[in-house]
């Protein structure tokens, strides 16, 4: 082992070049690729175009129709945006056009589209071989040799001719057609004519859409040409050679972005064919790299579409060579600053004194040296060693020597040494040591026995020691040299590693195995602790440093937080958001001009704080889109950064919202975190930005959504009003209104039959009354002037008159009664039969002999009421005028829902053959059977019986 | 000698209706008017007034009361074609004190008159029914009749001329109009009563 130490040791003196400058405010870029396909919803992975607009949205034309890029979700917008002749189509390239697209489709046409409306509009469609848009302009060259225009609905057209293999290209305001192994022809845009022809020139041998980039610059074979306004072809001188070009480009600083036969990238800022080759990409045909804003580059491919975003790093390893040899150094303690150029490094196996970027290994006696802490004094480094003893090192001289004393013996770990009052204080298990280096005087402090002290720190302004241990707090007093016990303080049970007073010594910073703490300086008081860290696997703190603006750092066993002590808000940093380790080590963390200089388990970083700090302020989070999810329809909704929504509605009951949720910054957007509140509920993550809701008791909500970015900081935060609303058929005021309707209704037609009710009972009062007037009051007066005569004159003619009156106006009374709205029963039947009998038992000589056996009152219909009246009238009168009997008996009688009626008549010559008689019957017998009833008459010799029956 | 008034729209019938009453001994109609406004406008004295019930300007059951407020002992008799019950009792309600049959009016106006001539009334089984309806039931009735008034409307509803019910009951024919009279003043005091408690003096009669 002993060997293996000297050789690394050989090899390390040999003063090793750091890669990387470790004073530096390095600006080196982290590179980060995505890749894309149909499983990302791309629509196809056949990559022909790709546009961002001015709203900040991308659109990507592929060989399945357009696909939508809003920096975080894919949207297929051909499925449902365009008609049928345009869905799913191969699309060739896309333009900018008014607030929308134009899509040139391969062989469909030219389509107009509306991401504001998600509507389209045809332009043409002719198959067009090539289309360029200039303004408010659209032109697009056929396979009929005409170059269309189409402008505010117009479409002009002007013939170039029969040209294949072309390639079109728009040059201040002239569209130029490189015509393969032919030449060029110039079209003039304003005066809508060819200017000029060139014809059988070589450099168009062998041109193709391959071989014309912007800025008119042909290239051909190994040389770039450049095609002037005036027909001028020149050679454009450059660096880079034209062979085997396939793409020709520019980034936005104006460098040439290309590919060379479709396999290879270049940059001038970034190795992208490194990257092709990390990531695989060697088998892919690369079509166009596109620089779409200063940290985002896009890559169209036969398989997919390639995002590449820069990052700045936080964080930068010190050595490489560290990194590459790691049995050099095996174990990182503290680091000691000494001037931006100069680093001491303490550890195992030795001290590494860095300068000017040279790095020396120090060791004692030449053995290894186990170096646990230090602590710097004047000149002087002092460190204590893990059995070793406790040693001097002069930066000077870079000399190591070691404190001989009964003190400091091998024995003895001191876990930890601090700078006191000019004094050094070393700790260690059972005892403090109070240590001058000038007068090299010590003086011995007992510390409990059973604790362990891993760290120790002076408050200046208190002149309090606080020492932290495996068990607790130990506050002491330092009183002109004299150390007093103050007070021993526990920490839930938490073991302190480590231990700080903040500048404003208001609060002191305990990193501990259960989180960190942070205690009110006066009464010890826990005022934040912070434990179970966001998507880490271990609690256990290891360093604090505070930096300026009330910002913490603390290393820990899984990474390094950031600490705001203003809003208490803890940022969680890891190896995913490019920290070099994956744990830190104990004491290995110091804060030097800004940096944060870290020992780990894998090597030495340097965590660049400004770089942390510095937030991307152009960053923005917008409501990209949203769609509506039913049983049975999708709608899909876009909106931009420009053009927010003002409310979005959805009907909760039957329909899902998925509001997606994009970042203005494309670069390394998927690690972005979009986190949402709803009304004033909890934080939520959403997933992938996107958020779905559904099924939310309905009514307004305000939702705030909250951009963070990779490291966790807080980029933005906007908030969106959601009307979460019920189909108002659902809705109680439905059920109100349809009560009132109902109700409305109802009394309508209430008050129509009450009309109509009354309506009736008008019309039959007013008959009733002409009746009663006219016919009534006349034929009465008749009938009593009739009387009258035949008491003086009786005729048979009078007689018969005055029976036909009084026939009459018992049918006029009748139907009167009848036109009543009073109902009449059973009742009131016996007790009219009663008079009437009685009446006619007055006025004639015969006997009416009237029987009523009715003893149960039922409601009778005005209509039957008539009939049976009128019936019993007919037979009475039959009886009158045609029988020869001196008695009628007349039974009334209810049975079975039936009246029956009886009439025996005394006599036997009643002749229903006679006409009048006949006449009466037939009515008798019409009126019987209209009300379902039986009619009968039985003639014996000495009586005739007539039966009439009535159903009720 | 009992002065009669015939309130008739139909002057031809109301002459004949005339002759009719004058025929009666001890009875005089002196004269007839239109309508009952013309009746109450004119100050004429009379003891039985022969009241049709559809006539012009003032209709005769609105001028029941009218007519009484004026002359308190006048008899009233409904002489209408309109012979519903519902209609005519009501006009007994009112005041009225008997109704004849206007077909028939030449065949039993004597008949009425003689009921009315002793302090008696005269009812038909129609009526009948209606008063024994009205006072059985279930709204408020002040008055309740008497033993021997429910015999008579019984004996009616029967079909029993009043000679038959007065030797039914061994009672005078008198009797029988007279206890028919008390009947119907026992409606006028109900219709009465109803009327003055609906207008809250209900202590009136009390």
């Amino acid at each position: 082992m002993k060997n293996k130490y000297v050789i690394i040791l050989i090899n390390i003196l040999i003063y090793t070049l750091f890669n990387i400058s470790v004073s530096a405010k390095t600006n080196i870029n982290s590179i980060f690729l995505e890749k894309f396909t149909t499983f990302d919803g791309l629509s196809d992975n056949h990559i022909n175009d790709f546009l961002k607009d001015k709203f900040g949205i991308s659109w990507i034309a592929t060989d399945f129709g357009v696909t939508r890029y809003d920096g975080t979700h894919f949207q297929k917008i051909s499925e449902i945006s365009f008609s049928a002749e345009f869905k799913n189509k191969s699309v060739t390239s896309i333009f900018e056009f008014d607030d929308g697209l134009v899509f040139h489709f391969k062989d469909a046409g030219i389509l107009f589209y509306d991401p504001r409306t998600n509507k389209s509009k045809i332009i043409s469609r002719k198959s067009a071989i090539r289309a360029k848009v200039h303004g408010e302009h659209i032109y697009y060259f056929c396979a009929d040799g005409y170059l269309h225009e189409y402008f505010r609905n117009k479409y002009s057209r002007y013939l170039i001719g029969n040209i294949n293999n072309f390639e079109l290209n728009l040059y201040k305001n002239n569209l130029y057609f490189f015509i393969r192994d032919q030449g060029l022809i110039k079209f003039n845009l304003t005066r809508k004519k060819i200017d000029f022809k060139i014809k059988n020139d070589t450099i168009f041998n062998n041109v193709s859409s391959r071989n014309v980039a912007l800025n008119n610059i042909i290239i051909n074979k190994h040389h770039f040409y450049k095609v002037h306004e005036n027909g001028v072809i020149s050679r454009v001188v450059s660096q880079q050679s034209a062979s085997n070009v396939t793409y020709y480009g520019m980034d936005l600083d104006k460098n040439p972005l290309y590919i060379v036969k479709t396999k290879t990238i270049f940059s001038k800022a970034i190795d992208f064919n490194l990257l092709i080759e990390k990531y695989h990409l060697t088998d892919r045909e690369l079509r166009k790299v596109l620089q779409i804003d200063p940290k985002t580059y896009f890559i169209l491919t036969n398989q997919g579409l390639i995002k590449v975003s820069l990052q700045k790093k936080i964080s930068s390893i010190i050595s490489k060579s560290l990194i590459y040899n790691p049995n050099d150094i095996q174990v990182r303690r503290k680091i000691i600053p000494i001037s931006s150029q100069e680093l001491i490094f303490l550890g195992y196996p030795g001290i590494i004194h860095l300068q000017n970027n040279q790095q020396q290994l120090i060791q004692y006696n030449n053995k290894p040296l186990p170096c646990y802490d230090g602590v710097r004094f004047g000149e002087n480094i002092y460190i204590t060693s893990e059995g070793a003893g406790v040693f001097v090192y002069n930066i000077k001289s870079k000399k190591l020597s070691k404190i001989i004393s009964t003190n400091f013996t091998e024995t003895i770990n001191f876990n930890a040494v601090e700078s006191i009052d000019n004094q050094l204080c070393f700790v260690s298990t059972g005892k403090m040591i109070l240590y001058n280096p000038i007068t090299r005087r010590e003086s011995r402090f007992p510390l409990p026995a059973n604790e362990t002290p891993y760290c120790i720190k002076y408050d200046e302004k208190t002149h309090k020691i606080y020492v932290g241990t495996s068990k607790s707090l130990l506050i002491y007093n330092l009183n002109h040299q004299k150390i007093s016990f103050v007070k021993r303080h526990l920490i839930g049970g938490a073991e302190i590693r480590d231990l700080l007073i903040s500048k404003d010594f208001k609060s002191i910073y305990l990193a501990t195995n259960k989180g960190f703490y942070r205690l009110n300086s006066q009464n010890y008081k826990v005022q934040f602790h912070y434990v179970d860290f966001e998507n880490m696997s271990n609690n256990l703190v290891c360093s604090i440093n505070e930096a300026a603006n009330q910002q913490l750092w603390f290393t820990t066993f899984s990474g390094i937080l950031n600490y705001d002590s203003y809003s208490n808000k803890v940022i969680c940093l890891s190896q995913k958001n490019g920290l070099h380790n994956i744990e830190y080590n104990y004491k290995a963390a110091t804060l030097y001009e800004n940096e944060l200089f870290v020992g780990g388990l894998n090597n030495y970083e340097v965590f660049h704080i400004h770089q942390f700090e510095d937030k991307d302020k152009k960053n923005q989070l917008f409501l990209s889109s949203y769609t509506l999810i039913s049983f049975s329809s999708k709608k899909q909704v876009f909106f931009d950064r420009v053009n927010p929504p003002n409310l979005i509605e959805f009907k909760s009951e039957n329909q899902e919202l998925n509001l997606n949720f994009s970042s203005i910054s494309y670069a390394q957007s998927s690690s972005f975190i979009y986190k949402y509140q709803l009304n004033n509920g909890s934080w939520k993550t959403m997933e992938n930005g996107t958020l779905r809701l559904a099924n939310i008791p309905y009514g307004e909500y305000n939702l705030s959504v909250k951009l963070i970015d990779h490291l966790g900081k807080q980029i933005d935060i906007k908030k969106f009003k959601i009307s979460a609303f019920l189909s108002f058929y659902k809705k109680p005021n439905f059920l109100i209104l349809l009560l009132v309707i109902f109700l409305i209704f109802s009394f309508f037609i209430i008050y129509l039959i009450q009309k109509r009710t009354r309506d009736i009972k008008a019309t039959k009062k007013r008959i009733a009354m002409d009746l009663h007037d006219e016919a009534g009051t006349i034929l009465t007066r008749t009938l009593l002037f009739i009387r009258m005569n035949n008491h003086t004159t009786k005729t048979p003619f009078s007689n018969k008159i005055e029976a036909n009156i009084q026939e009459l106006l018992f049918s006029i009374r009748v139907f009167m009664t009848s036109l009543s709205t009073n109902k009449s029963t059973t009742y009131n039947l016996g007790d009219e039969l009663q008079e009437f009998f009685f009446k006619n038992s007055q006025e004639s000589e015969r006997t009416f002999l009237f029987t009523n056996l009715i003893q149960q009152e039922i409601v009778i219909s005005n209509e039957l009421y008539r009939d049976i009246k009128l019936c019993i009238f007919e037979i009475t009168n039959n009886f009158l005028k045609h029988s020869n009997g001196e008695k009628l008996s007349v039974f009334l009688q209810l049975k079975d829902k039936k009246i029956i009626l009886l009439f025996e008549d005394s006599g036997n010559n009643f002749d229903p053959s006679k006409s009048d008689a006949g006449n009466g019957l037939r009515n008798i017998k019409k009126r019987t059977e209209r009300n379902k009833g039986i009619f009968k008459i039985d003639k014996k010799k000495e009586n005739s019986i007539i039966s009439i029956i009535f159903p009720l | 000698m009992k002065r009669v008034v015939i309130i008739e729209d139909d002057h031809s019938l109301a002459e004949l209706l005339q002759m009719n009453v004058n025929s009666i001994p001890y009875h005089m109609c002196s004269s007839i008017f239109e309508n009952p406004l013309d009746f109450l406008t004119e100050n004429v004295f009379c003891d039985i007034i022969l009241l049709d019930l559809i006539t012009p300007k003032l209709g005769g059951l609105e001028a029941i009361d009218k007519i009484l407020k004026k002359l308190p002992n006048v008899l009233i008799i409904i002489n209408s074609i309109k012979d519903d019950a519902d209609t005519i009792f009501k006009a007994l309600q009112l005041g009225a004190i008997g109704y004849i049959d206007k077909q028939s009016f030449d065949l039993n106006f004597k008949e009425v008159f003689n009921s009315i001539a002793d302090d008696g009334a005269y009812m038909t089984p129609k009526i009948a029914r209606k008063v024994i309806n009205y006072f059985n039931s279930g709204h408020k009735v002040k008055v309740s009749l008497t033993k021997r008034e429910t015999e008579i409307v019984a004996g009616i509803l029967d079909g029993l001329p009043y000679k038959l019910i007065a030797d039914k009951y061994e009672i005078s024919i008198n009797t029988v109009r007279m206890n028919i009279k008390n009947i119907y003043k026992k409606l006028n005091i109900n219709s009465k009563s109803e009327l003055f408690h609906m207008m809250g003096y209900t202590n009136y009669l009390d």
